[in-house]
């Protein structure tokens, strides 16, 4: 590993601490229409667009395994969803997608509701919880809009890390 | 900077298995949880939690910023020094308090063992307002342990760890409090409600269709199964409802706004705890 690579990586690792700490921690990010963004699901995708697939697998386990922490469910469903999130990002935007802030919007218009709304069925409606759909347009879409709310700056910031520790 | 590599899929397919695996035998079990929120993160978390208090206590008085600026300015010399005074004092100060609160709640009940501790973590996927709390099995709190704050009844440890423990509140469904209205004495079962956790309202249900209950009773806990003490103030009446069958639904307003708790106690001991349970297994036993 070049050192380029190292100096990144640690930005990486110090970059997901500092968002799990502001994503859990009451009174960082207020409650808006019932909804508290998920960090770690613009982070990990902001790392996988300029990560090659491997490492970006990686970096996706990791914002995922954090996510799956703290709340009441088995460990592993944000952690399977980043993962397989962070590789098609890494593929697509190694192959057939230009990386730009645009694109990674677009990802993220996508990608994000999917996974919200798979967290929804696997442990809101499976639970068997009533008042199915009432609750997730009070809860969980301004979750969605408020998360990728964070998209442009999660962005902005790995694309300077990137830039920075580029050795070509 | 970016290679195409022909492992990335097989990789990818090896890693969703093993965290399947893990997802599957980690279901219903909190240990691999537990390792991260108790052991790893848990002093990021109760520094983030205590930062983020301080914070908005200096948001609320900014005389006291004001007069801080000015004493640093004229005792430049000892800024740091006081700095470190200041923090440990305001520090203390909000110790005593939250002690003080539960202290209440301890004259009032001598046969409780009470645990005081802080909210460290409140995560967005958590539904109904679940939160996480800076003391844990070695504190001596277990799983359905009842937790108050000085206003009332919170909620009930759902998950423990070394040095944290999980709460399920009273807005979820999950959760079912045998009460009682103090006034007419009709008896219920609080719970949570999806439709009304948003507002910080819990439902009662089971009630007797020939119920007395009105507007602004009290509710307290009846202790009936000993998974909660007796008279734990719960809230008021908000309002009386019915539901699709037709069968009463009283709206209750908790004493406390459990949405923004910052910090609660832990009931780890009271007279009669378990005792349901403790009669269904000698009855089983037998």
């Amino acid at each position: 590993m070049n050192r380029y690579k190292a100096v990144r990586y640690l930005a990486y690792f110090l970059e997901i601490i500092v968002c799990y700490i502001v994503q859990t921690t009451p009174g960082f990010t207020p409650e808006v229409f019932g909804g508290r963004p998920v960090l770690m699901i613009p982070l990990a995708l902001s790392i996988a667009v300029f990560e090659d697939e491997i490492p970006a697998i990686f970096w996706g386990v990791a914002c995922g395994l954090l996510s799956d922490t703290n709340y009441s469910g088995p460990v592993g469903y944000y952690a399977i969803m980043l993962a397989i999130l962070c590789y098609c990002v890494s593929v697509l935007m190694g192959n057939y997608i230009h990386t730009n802030l645009l694109t990674t919007m677009i990802i993220a218009s996508i990608s994000i509701p999917v996974i919200i709304f798979g967290q929804f069925v696997l442990f809101y409606i499976a639970s068997g919880y009533t008042w199915v759909w009432e609750y997730f347009l009070r809860h969980y879409v301004s979750r969605i809009i408020y998360t990728w709310a964070f998209v442009p700056l999660i962005y902005v910031f790995n694309r300077f890390i990137a830039a920075k520790t580029s050795s070509v | 900077m970016k290679s195409t590599s022909g492992n990335g899929m097989k990789i990818l397919v090896m890693t969703v298995c093993i965290l399947l695996v893990v997802a599957l035998v980690t279901a219903g079990n909190s240990t691999v949880n537990g390792f991260f929120t108790g052991v790893v993160f848990y002093p990021l978390q109760r520094a983030a939690a205590s930062l983020s208090g301080n914070a908005q206590d200096a948001v609320k008085y900014p005389a006291d910023i004001g007069k801080l600026e000015e004493e640093n300015s004229r005792l430049m010399e000892e800024n740091r020094r006081l700095n470190e005074a200041l923090v440990e004092y305001y520090d203390l100060k909000e110790e005593n308090q939250r002690l003080h609160k539960f202290y209440g709640i301890k004259e009032n009940n001598e046969d409780f063992s009470i645990v005081p501790s802080t909210v460290i973590a409140r995560d967005p996927n958590e539904n109904f307002y679940g939160f996480v709390l800076d003391k844990g099995s070695n504190d001596g709190i277990s799983e359905s342990d009842p937790v108050v704050t000085e206003n009332g009844l919170v909620g009930y440890v759902s998950e423990v760890n070394l040095k944290s423990c999980k709460v399920t509140t009273i807005l979820s469904p999950d959760s079912k409090a045998g009460a009682l209205d103090k006034k007419t004495e009709n008896q219920g079962i609080v719970t949570g409600s999806p439709e009304y956790c948003e507002e910080n309202i819990a439902v009662m249900k089971n009630i007797s269709a020939q119920h007395k209950m009105a507007k602004g009773d009290i509710i307290v806990t009846s202790g009936f199964g000993g998974k909660y003490p007796k008279n734990i103030r719960i809230g008021t009446v908000h309002s009386v409802e019915h539901d699709y069958s037709g069968m009463p639904v009283v709206l209750v307003d908790p004493f406390e706004d459990v949405r923004n708790i910052k910090s609660a106690a832990v009931i780890v001991k009271f007279d009669g705890k378990g005792e349901i349970e403790a009669y269904q297994n000698s009855e089983s036993s037998k």
